[in-house]
């Protein structure tokens, strides 16, 4: 004697199956509805155009953002971290005494006076002799 | 099973893709009568059913990208279809009270007493068989749909659906399974009027 495993659930589970395949093919296709069609694909350009003009006027700003963001970190970047206050100003004047700088003798300077003549150099001579020996300066002990 | 994708509904997704409308109309216009009659399926309504398509149509336009040709199109647009159409019913979508079904019984049980007629005809079972449909929790309506109306295979409905192949038939599975309680439950119905 065999025994049946057979489960009568199966079969049904079967015909729920083969049921929905049936019905399936009964719904098949709805006559096209051209309306429908004109209607969506008008929302689609619509939605296409409103994307463009997003993208469009959404890049100005973003230039401009951009533009800002170089000239913001150009004067950040130029810009002193620590200011000179008016106080240290003053106090630097007060410490480094102001004078008059004479102009300093150089070679070119003398091997230009010599080019131009006897005179021009020992007016530059002269000059020197001034500013390094003033009238008023005491002659050094033992010079002479 | 309907045919798998073809060279040309490549080439019109690929434009479309790219932002060609013209391409994406041809494409749609291969699909609707489709979409239309299976949201029609679903709703009864068909000014609803027309929504429903429209709103399905539009959101593959904008999700697009998005679609992989890991299935086939109709498969991806009917996914879509479910989601506009569980979007539509709202707090109701994700299970509609089982009262439904046993209205929908009581309902045909009282016609078919009126009319003397022994047994239901094909349209009234069709019509209860998509109440039993409806009255599934959604995540188990959306795999018995796709496997049996949009003819998916279970790899397909996975990409669709974003869920693995295991999930898909221990899914379909267990609405089988609920399904078949529920044919039990009408016949039990059924035989008590006798």
């Amino acid at each position: 004697m065999s025994i049946s495993t057979h489960n009568p659930e199966d079969n049904e589970a079967a015909g729920i199956s083969e049921a929905l395949r049936r019905d399936a093919r009964r719904i098949g296709e709805a006559p096209f509805d051209m309306a429908l069609q004109r209607e969506t694909m008008a929302r689609v350009r619509a939605l296409k155009d409103a994307g463009r003009a997003r993208f469009r006027f959404g890049f100005a700003p973003a230039l401009a953002a951009a533009s800002v963001a170089v000239v913001a970190a150009a004067l950040f970047i130029s810009f002193p971290f620590k200011p000179v206050t008016h106080r240290e100003a003053a106090l630097v004047a007060e410490v480094v005494p102001l004078r008059e700088v004479a102009p300093r003798a150089s070679v070119w300077f003398y091997e230009r006076a010599l080019a131009e003549g006897d005179a021009a150099f020992s007016a530059a001579l002269d000059r020197d002799a001034q500013t390094l020996l003033p009238a008023t300066a005491k002659l050094p002990e033992g010079l002479l | 099973m309907s045919a798998p994708q073809t060279e040309e509904e490549s080439q019109l997704i690929a434009l479309s893709r790219e932002g060609d409308v013209a391409a994406f109309s041809r494409l749609m216009q291969e699909h609707q009568s489709r979409l239309l009659a299976q949201a029609l399926a679903f709703c009864g309504d068909p000014h609803q059913a027309r929504d429903l398509t429209q709103e399905t149509m539009v959101a593959a336009w904008k999700g697009l990208s998005r679609f992989d040709g890991s299935c086939r199109f109709f498969t991806w647009l009917y996914a879509i279809l479910l989601r506009q159409h569980r979007k539509t019913l709202g707090w109701f979508s994700r299970r509609l009270p089982l009262a439904t079904l046993e209205q929908q019984a009581a309902a045909q049980r009282h016609e078919s007493a009126a009319a003397h007629e022994p047994a239901m005809g094909e349209e009234e079972e069709a019509a209860l068989l998509r109440a039993m449909v409806t009255a599934l929790p959604a995540k188990h309506r959306e795999v018995v749909r796709l496997r049996f109306y949009a003819e998916a295979g279970e790899a397909e409905i996975a990409s669709a659906l974003g869920i693995s192949a295991g999930t898909v038939k221990s899914r379909l599975h267990h609405a089988l399974e609920k399904l078949r309680q529920m044919k039990e439950k009408v016949n039990r119905l059924r035989d008590s009027r006798h």
